[in-house]
């Protein structure tokens, strides 16, 4: 173990892992091509580009890409200021109540999301509240701010207190001192919290399925291809193009806060 | 005390000034506010919406007119205990626990590697390796898997290829694990399961053995310890939790799941599914909010335990 | 002269710990004042105060003659040296020493011409463009340095500036600061751990234990005459003789005070000492001594002989050279 190499054993085991975690999503490219459209044959009887001519015509993917698109972009907006501001007041200050507030933001992601969900459908009938676009982003905005805040409290911490303690020392106010010193030393790690955040927000299915009504976003489109499918094909291009749009904003948050905080556990 | 001007600033100070200084001469002010929104939307929202239901589990329905009557009443978590709802819990546990046993053995090795061996493009590679599949989307995930098991998909032509149809069968016609295919077998269930939550296995795992230093490695060598006995009695205890810290995500995630066994699985139901069929084709909330407790309870136990053994300090 | 900075009976409290406990002192404008004690005694506490990074629990703190008690960090007319130098990771170094006056609203180019002075004055030019994380400890240092000074504070606070750097720089950079302190005239506040830098840099030192003043003064007072058992032992080291043993020399019952150095080897005569141990540091021996139970030690100079451990010697010392502590331990 003092020797730099690992045996070949661990070295197998390793590889195996990350195999096993990997070729299931490229199998999915596979299938993008196939000209199969009736079962989930192995190999591909051919390969087509037709599928994806015939998704781009598809009022309904568009129109659920769209409704995610917004839906995570509002979820993110919301989900940075609440997250933020939560990991200003937690990591600089010690509180009555520091702990319980920790808590109640990884609650959210801690207890199964079917409970999220069905808590909150059940406050929106208690309260009358038809679903709308609203009652999706509450429920996104809810678990997206554990991300931010995760991100941000890191950076906080890392960032030291005696940098608030000079520039107030050399004559900035509260609010100056947020604007030139706290913002650029913490913006990376709100830009890979945002990022993270939405695509956590594209990406839900179990909160979304109790909150958005007869609405339908992307991962509830595909749900419902996937319990009754209609065309399996189009099911398989949208499957890519998810993983492809998904792999951009986890790069980038990777690229944002290499070397510096680590975003793993930022559990989703 | 806008008269004690600092050297170049202005004497008198504008409203954000002296807004700065409220704040400067009552700091719990500051606080107050920065926390007020976010324990609002979460303490109101979030909460509320908690409570609303679990007041509803107190409830029961009406057997004969189907609808809820608004009398406290422990009846309906009476009905949890009958016999084909405790089949349910103990059946998500069971496949909990199976999937959390299984992501430690096949995440430890990964998490292993790149937490002792793996150095710079390779450490970033490792990292990069376990952050894609954990972000990538769920439900392309599950999907992918439904593809894998399908009858005709790409196992049964890997058996196939390999002349090895007569065993996939012969496991097939197992009781329990088995089924007619693998997408509608427990084994199916559990493999999708496994391979959705592993990512949230290894990184935990991976952090903790980062935190164990070098120097400690050697002092154990240095003591005599074999590398064997150095991992035994070394590496093990502090890695454990880490492994405690990544058993939180895979146990409380697989309990609540209720996609997976939908779409690969036997017809026997998991809590998330019978939370989702309650609450909505059945109409009655109140047991559905009572099946929602379950584990809620559950993991409960299984955190405060976790806390014990200082699995906190590896998230 | 000047009051440039008044604590009037100050104390900073956290819960049960009295971190500064009623504390009273006077820096005089254009002093060079040291605040000197072990960590934990209250000094860097102080020093915080005086910026206004933290609030008295009671008392009052003046600058220049004005209660302090509502006035944030950013109105005081004071500017600190952070001891882990606090440089703004994200700014390069012209833009970090340029912060203050940017805040005060100089232009840009003007502010830049005076950043740029204030580095050729800390012996820094052609650094400007430079990231902090790009320098080393002792160009950290002289940037924080700059950026303070560049602000032309009434006060400037030093916070262990020099902590952090090698023996040489650090001896380099005390007599620096010294001049550059003499050449601007501003009151410096400097906390230090470290004696020997307080003694030969400040004008007044403030010794600190358990958050209160044991003795102010000029650095040769503090040496020669310390007012408690606490003084002598911290600042350079002095023996310190049990009240009883006082009595048995002098007639007076109080701890006393006797340098290492004053003590010699003697043929008869004084007071019978065991050798318990030697240490050669160089120029001087020291000799640890057992007299009567009471730990003892001496310097000796190069060249005499050296006693071996357990050998039984006879030591003295001049006159003037037990200095007897009224006060006892506060």
């Amino acid at each position: 173990m003092h020797s730099e190499r690992a045996s070949l054993g661990l070295k197998i085991a390793a590889a195996a892992g990350l195999l096993f975690m990997h070729l299931p999503i490229l199998l999915i490219f596979a299938y993008a091509f196939t000209t199969e459209d009736k079962s989930y044959q192995w190999p591909p009887p051919g390969l087509t580009l037709k599928w994806f001519g015939v998704t781009w015509a598809r009022p309904d993917v568009w129109e659920a890409l769209s409704l995610s698109l917004r839906v995570a972009a509002i979820s993110t907006v919301i989900a940075l200021i609440l997250g933020t501001l939560c990991a200003a007041a937690v990591a600089r200050t010690r509180f009555f109540g520091r702990e319980a507030i920790s808590l109640l933001v990884i609650l959210p992601i801690a207890l199964p999301g079917i409970i999220t969900g069905i808590s909150l459908r059940s406050a929106f009938n208690l309260a009358d509240i038809p679903f709308s676009f609203w009652t999706i982003v509450l429920g996104h905005a809810t678990f997206c701010v554990v991300v931010v805040y995760n991100n941000a409290v890191a950076r906080f911490r890392r960032t030291s207190g005696s940098l608030v303690e000079a520039s107030m020392d050399l004559g900035a106010n509260a609010f100056q001192t947020f604007r030139y010193v706290i913002l650029p030393n913490i913006s990376t790690a709100l830009l890979a919290g945002g990022m993270l955040a939405f695509a956590l927000s594209f990406d839900e299915v179990i909160v979304t399925t109790f909150t958005a009504g007869q609405q339908q976003t992307l991962p509830i489109w595909m749900l419902e291809e996937l319990v009754r499918p209609r065309q399996r094909p189009v099911t398989n291009v949208v499957a890519m193009v998810v993983v492809l749009v998904t792999f951009l904003p986890i790069l980038g948050a990777y690229y944002l806060t290499r070397g510096t905080d680590t975003v793993a556990g930022q559990g989703k | 005390m806008a008269d004690t001007a600092h050297s170049g600033t202005p004497a008198r100070p504008g409203p954000m000034g002296r807004m700065s200084d409220l704040l400067w001469r009552r700091p719990g002010l500051l606080i107050l506010l920065l926390i007020l929104p976010p324990a609002l939307w979460l303490g109101v929202i979030y909460l509320g919406a908690l409570f609303a239901l679990l007041a509803q589990s107190f409830f029961s329905i009406d057997p004969f007119s189907g609808l809820i009557s608004y009398e406290l009443t422990l009846s309906t978590y009476g009905e949890l205990f009958r016999a084909s709802n405790m089949d349910i819990i103990l059946r998500t546990v069971a496949m909990a626990a199976s999937v959390t046993a299984a992501a430690a053995i096949i995440g430890f090795p990964v998490a292993y590697y790149a937490a002792r061996y793996a150095r710079g493009r390779w450490k970033a590679l490792f990292y990069l390796g376990v952050m894609l599949p954990l972000w990538s989307s769920y439900l392309v995930k599950v999907y992918s898997w439904k593809l894998i098991l399908a009858k005709e998909g790409i196992l049964s032509w890997l058996f196939e290829t390999l002349h090895l149809t007569w065993l996939l069968e012969a496991y097939l016609s197992l009781p329990v694990v088995g089924g007619n295919s693998l997408s509608v077998s427990w084994t199916g269930t559990f493999l999708v399961f496994l391979y959705v939550w592993l990512p949230f296995m290894i990184l935990p795992i991976q952090a903790a053995l980062e935190r164990v230093p070098r120097s400690m490695l050697e002092a154990s060598g240095d003591l005599g310890a074999r590398p064997a006995q150095t991992f035994r009695h070394v590496l093990l205890p502090l890695a454990l939790p880490g492994v405690v810290a990544g058993s939180i995500f895979t146990f409380s995630l697989t309990l609540g799941d209720y996609i997976i066994p939908q779409i690969v699985g036997t017809s026997a139901r998991m809590i998330g599914q019978a939370v989702y069929q309650f609450q909505g084709t059945a109409g009655n909330i109140p047991l559905a909010a009572a099946f929602a407790v379950v584990p809620i309870l559950i993991m409960g136990v299984y955190l405060y335990v976790a806390r014990r053994m200082g699995a906190f300090d590896a998230l | 002269m000047t009051t440039a900075v008044a604590f009037r009976k100050v104390s900073r409290h956290y819960g049960p710990v009295r971190a500064v406990d009623a504390v009273n002192l006077e820096v005089a404008e254009g002093e060079f004042f040291a605040m000197l004690g072990p960590s934990g005694s209250g000094k860097t506490t102080c020093l915080r105060l005086i910026a206004g990074f933290e609030k008295p629990t009671a008392g009052e703190i003046e600058i220049f003659g004005k209660p302090s008690a509502t006035v944030p960090p950013y109105r005081r007319p004071v500017n600190t040296v952070f001891q882990d130098y606090a440089l703004f990771p994200h700014l390069n170094v012209r833009d970090n020493v340029a912060y203050g006056l940017m805040i005060a609203g100089m232009g840009k180019a003007e502010r830049h011409a005076a950043a740029d002075a204030a580095l050729e004055m800390v012996a820094m030019p052609g650094y400007a463009e430079r990231k902090p994380s790009a320098l080393s400890g002792g160009q950290r240092q002289r940037v924080a340095l700059a950026r303070a000074l560049v602000n032309k504070p009434k006060v400037l606070l030093l916070d262990e500036p020099l902590g952090a750097l090698d023996l040489k720089l650090r001896e380099q950079m005390q007599v620096e600061l010294k001049g550059l302190q003499r050449q601007l005239g501003i009151t410096f506040v400097f906390v230090t751990h470290d004696q020997g830098e307080a003694l030969s840099m400040a004008d007044r030192v403030a010794v600190f234990s358990e958050g209160r003043i044991q003795q102010v003064g000029r650095p040769e007072d503090i040496y020669d005459r310390p007012e408690t058992p606490f003084v002598a032992d911290f600042v350079g080291s002095s023996n310190v003789l049990p009240p009883e043993m006082v009595a048995r020399l002098t007639g007076r019952k109080a701890h006393a005070s006797l340098r290492p150095e004053a003590v010699h080897l003697q043929s008869e005569g004084g007071l019978e000492a065991r050798v318990t141990g030697q240490a050669f540091l160089g120029a001087v021996t020291r000799l640890t001594l057992d007299v009567a139970g009471t730990p003892l030690s001496a310097l000796l100079q190069k060249g005499q002989p050296v006693p071996a451990t357990g050998d039984s010697v006879r030591i003295g010392w001049d006159e003037d050279a037990l200095h007897l502590m009224e006060r006892g331990n506060g």
